[in-house]
């Protein structure tokens, strides 16, 4: 029964003949060196552990232990079953009520009920990947585009773009401050813009920031409000990881601000992007919601969710689970504990071997420094190391250039998707590594004194000549004083 | 459903899309439900309400589904082991559950009885057939292309197949001269038209059973339009939500089973949509999917379900549900005996009360036939009357206008999403109106 590809190009539209489904980008590669070969404990432990997946895996059994006791919100259940028509049944896009209603409790108590959130600007959509396309198909028209800090999420690519036909314009951060987002830099890619003559519509902020793992501070927010009021465009938060913030006090929402200073801007400008699949863990169940403090984004983004309803199902359970204000503030605080506790593992325990990462405490990863591993500073450089990560360290993490960081050598690390065990098992290959491209190069270095060549003999590390010369770099960390300390 | 009509501001910065109103809602397809949500009847509380009969939903099948979850807890519930649940709280891959899509694929062959064969990894998964056809759409056209659409066609389209996409609609012209059937004139027509009007056609969109007709497209008339499409080199989208509402399964046939007995020639232009919105009386669960025999689009359509992926635990829950074949099997028949009944219930009721129907088949609706009683054969008449009905007799039913019918007097009336009581209070209360209307004409 297998039908041969149509070759006539144009049978197809454009937007499913061109490259904007984004998979070709690097981010991708780990993706399948992982698949096709997955680390597994006692199957195939050797395989390529995968730390390129934002994931939060460290809170189940407090999801399921709820399940347990509770189970009326099954509408597969005799306690819930006589739900099970009027659920199957209800279309309605504004949602069941009580959903909304419980998402927007979980959302308060997320920014520790510093703000209350509106049940009734509650809109569904499929997953923050349709809150995204849908909020840009409300604000923007084709070749439009909005403002977008760098490093960013690569999905972006494809969820505001691919089909709305919307640009994205870069606004360059850099290491030197934190890659924390200037004045300056907006300014700047404001003017790009409007040079080439597009359209800017939008500022679209991720906070906390995929892939840094940092909150914006209260005056940085309340810039960038000045920024957009000022030039009359709109402001998309992206507030996806707010619930995995470690000093949960310290987070500020949009939301906040616009209670706090309510004349700051005009609040039609306003938009969050929120969704369960990173604070919950709950990617599968496509939860996703906008919340835009302006009317007609609201209605309009409304009738658009009928094409990405939530499961009413999944409304159902969520409503039930997310009421329950015990359980809720429980599973806050515990998961903040277990994501504080592993990212300051891994961190700590990679900077013993010299490996640094950006100062953050949010996100389900970090942002690693690997700048000084580059034989130059040049992005062909990251990719050659980052295949070497995953062909031999076997890591799948993601390479900066992936998220349009300006700067080679930076790389992002998932560490929630995993149990302990497995991340010790990561940090063991890294420690590893590092350790074993230290006695190679002191090796190299005596041999190299005594003019002898049958060291590539003694190699007792897999290492090709060609690899070793790449990672051989003057910057290389393996000069530093804390290593030679060890040795 | 509650629909908002929308003061829309003078919002300042949002895109043409947000202010345009191609979304649909001010037809009268939803003002009659604005007006059912006002007023719902109620057989105790609110037995002088409107009742709702501009619903498509099949309510008459739930016991069956009860029942099987009540005697099947281990396998659509997650079990006692927290992988269960993790494991599939965490799935999110666009491929979506290799169960479920096993399930759908066997469920659409049995609703077929066996009459085409449907391979998994063809099954793209999309929250609601709603989202499947604007994907589609997409996929197959770009900004200002049309597509053709036979009339009468179900309101939603406008909205699904251009909003978002800026694609268009050309409408086929179809009348009650012969049915309303498709013919190969009338398809000429729609193309010659769109040419003229310098818009290129990209494919044809049939819904099959068709809504708002309820009745099935007949296998010449299939084949007729797949010769159609291949001379013109364009797509064949095929609907086939009511599939499984077929009353007789002998009388439906489906893309598919006419591909296979071709050999699958010409396939690689054709594509089926799908849902359990209908057969199953599952909308809020969101399940629809597109079924292409072209593997580009395949591809493409899974890429782009990551905006529309159905939740996994709704997946967990129907893969299990769909893939017990005696079940499926047992339901499908029953289901198909009862519309049946329904139909027939309706129908004899409309005709004791004078009211012609087109012969139907399928669906949950019939399409009937009011143009004696309108005072002229306008479309204005049509509302005129619509509107009587709506707030004096107080039934909502869908004017054929609204579906886009080329002759005033036709109306949708669904009889699956109500008791038979309800049905038989809507039938009474027709009579009524129409003797009264019979006195005044």
């Amino acid at each position: 029964m297998e039908v041969g590809l149509n070759n006539t190009h144009k049978f197809l539209s454009k937007i499913a003949t061109n490259d904007g489904h984004g998979e070709n980008s690097p981010y991708f590669d780990g993706w399948k060196a992982y698949d096709t070969n997955p680390y597994h404990p006692l199957t195939n432990p050797s395989g390529v552990i995968q730390m390129g997946l934002a994931e939060n895996q460290l809170c189940f059994d407090l999801i399921h232990e709820w399940l347990m006791n509770h189970p009326e919100a099954s509408i597969c259940t005799p306690q819930g079953g006589f739900d099970f028509k009027e659920i199957a049944l209800f279309q309605d896009y504004h949602g069941l009520p009580e959903f909304r209603a419980a998402i927007a409790n979980f959302m308060s108590r997320v920014r520790g009920s510093r703000v209350k959130f509106d049940p009734d600007r509650i809109v569904m959509s499929g997953g923050a990947t349709g809150a995204h396309e849908t909020v840009a198909f409300c604000l923007a028209n084709r070749g439009e585009a909005f403002l977008v800090p760098t490093p960013y999420y690569p999905g972006f690519d494809r969820d505001l773009k691919w089909r709305t036909g919307v640009e994205l314009i870069p606004v360059v951060c850099e290491s030197s401050n934190n890659f924390k987002v200037t004045l300056e830099a907006l300014e700047d890619a404001y003017d790009k813009a409007k040079e080439s003559n597009i359209k800017v519509k939008g500022l679209l902020i991720t906070n906390p920031s995929n892939p840094l793992g940092t909150f914006f501070d209260k005056e940085t927010l309340k810039t960038l409000v000045g920024f957009i009021n000022e030039k009359n465009i709109h402001l998309v938060c992206d507030e996806i990881y707010a619930g995995t913030v470690t000093n949960g006090n310290k987070f500020v929402s949009i939301a906040e601000i616009l209670e706090e200073v309510p004349t700051i801007c005009d609040h039609n400008l306003i938009h969050i992007v929120y969704s369960l699949s990173k604070d919950m863990g709950f990617p599968g169940f496509r939860v996703g919601i906008i919340y835009s403090y302006n009317d007609t984004v609201v209605s309009i983004s409304r009738k658009m969710s009928s094409f990405g309803l939530v499961s009413t199902q999944t409304q159902h359970m969520i409503a039930s689970m997310l009421s329950q204000n015990d359980f809720v503030d429980n599973f806050i605080h515990e998961s903040r504990t277990r994501l504080a506790h592993r990212h300051d593992m891994i961190t700590r325990e990679l900077a013993e071997v010299g490996i640094g990462s950006l100062e953050s405490n949010a996100g389900l990863f970090f942002w690693m420094d690997l700048r000084r591993f580059l034989k130059e500073p040049t992005f062909e450089a990251e990719m050659t190391f980052w295949r070497i990560i995953i062909n031999e360290i076997k890591l799948n993490v993601s390479p900066g250039s992936s998220f349009h960081c300006n700067e080679p050598g930076w790389f992002r690390v998932c560490f929630a998707n995993m149990d302990d065990a497995t991340v010790m098992v990561a940090i063991e290959r890294i420690k590893s590594f590092v350790h074993e491209t230290r006695m190679l190069e002191i090796k190299t270095k005596a041999l190299a004194k005594t003019k002898k060549q049958c060291w590539q003999n003694n190699l007792t590390l897999k290492l090709s000549s060609r690899r070793l010369e790449e990672i051989m770099s003057p910057h290389s960390p393996l000069n530093s004083p804390m290593l030679r300390a060890q040795n | 459903m509650a629909i908002e009509i929308v003061q829309v501001q003078p919002s300042v910065g949002l895109s043409k899309m947000a202010v345009s109103q191609t979304h649909g809602e001010g037809s009268p397809y939803f003002a009659g439900w604005k007006a059912y949500d006002e007023n719902p009847y109620h057989e105790t509380n609110n037995p002088s309400g409107v009742i709702q009969m501009g619903l498509a939903e099949n309510q008459v099948s739930f016991d069956m589904l009860e029942e099987y979850l009540e005697t099947n807890l281990e396998s659509t519930n997650w079990g006692q082991k927290v992988s269960g649940f993790r494991e599939n709280a965490l799935f999110q891959d666009y491929h979506g559950l290799l169960s479920f899509r096993k399930a759908m694929a066997s469920f659409m062959e049995q609703v077929r009885g066996g009459k085409a064969k449907f391979n998994p990894d063809r099954v793209v998964l999309t929250a609601g057939a709603t989202a499947a056809n604007e994907l589609l759409t997409f996929i197959l056209a770009d900004p200002g292309d049309a597509l053709l659409v036979p009339t009468p066609y179900y309101p939603g389209f406008d909205r699904d197949l251009r909003w978002r996409t800026g694609v268009q609609i050309v409408p086929i012209h179809c009348d009650s001269s012969n049915g309303f059937q498709i013919t190969p004139e009338a398809l000429e027509a729609a193309y010659d038209h769109a040419t003229k009007m310098n818009i290129k056609v990209r494919g044809v969109l049939i819904t099959n059973p068709s809504n708002p007709l309820g009745a099935t497209v007949q296998r010449k008339v299939l084949e007729e339009i797949l010769e159609f499409a291949t001379r013109k080199n364009i797509h064949l989208v095929s609907d086939e939500i009511y599939s499984g509402s077929a009353f007789c399964a002998d009388e439906f046939v489906s893309i598919a089973e006419v591909l296979e007995s071709r050999n699958y020639k010409d396939s690689e232009r054709c594509h089926i949509v799908y849902s359990l919105s209908k057969d199953l009386g599952l909308p809020g669960f969101r399940v629809g999917t597109v079924y292409s025999y072209n593997d580009q689009v395949v591809t493409t359509a899974r890429r782009m379900s990551s905006f529309t992926l159905i939740s996994s635990q709704t997946q967990f829950l129907l893969a299990a549900m769909l893939s017990d074949t005696d079940f499926t099997q047992k339901y499908i028949k029953i289901n198909r005996e009862r519309l049946k009944k329904r139909y027939e219930m309706i129908v004899n009721g409309l005709k004791k009360a004078g009211i012609e129907c087109l012969k139907g088949n399928a669906g949950l609706f019939c399409w009937m036939n009011l143009s004696p009683y309108l005072e002229e054969p306008t479309i204005k008449s049509e509302l005129a009357i619509w509107n009587t009905i709506m707030h004096e007799v107080r039934l909502n039913i869908s004017p054929g206008s609204s579906c886009h019918c080329s002759e005033p007097g036709w109306f949708r009336v669904c009889f699956a999403n109500m008791s038979e009581e309800t049905l038989e209070v809507a039938l009474s209360r027709i009579h009524a109106f129409i003797k009264e209307r019979k006195q005044v004409l």
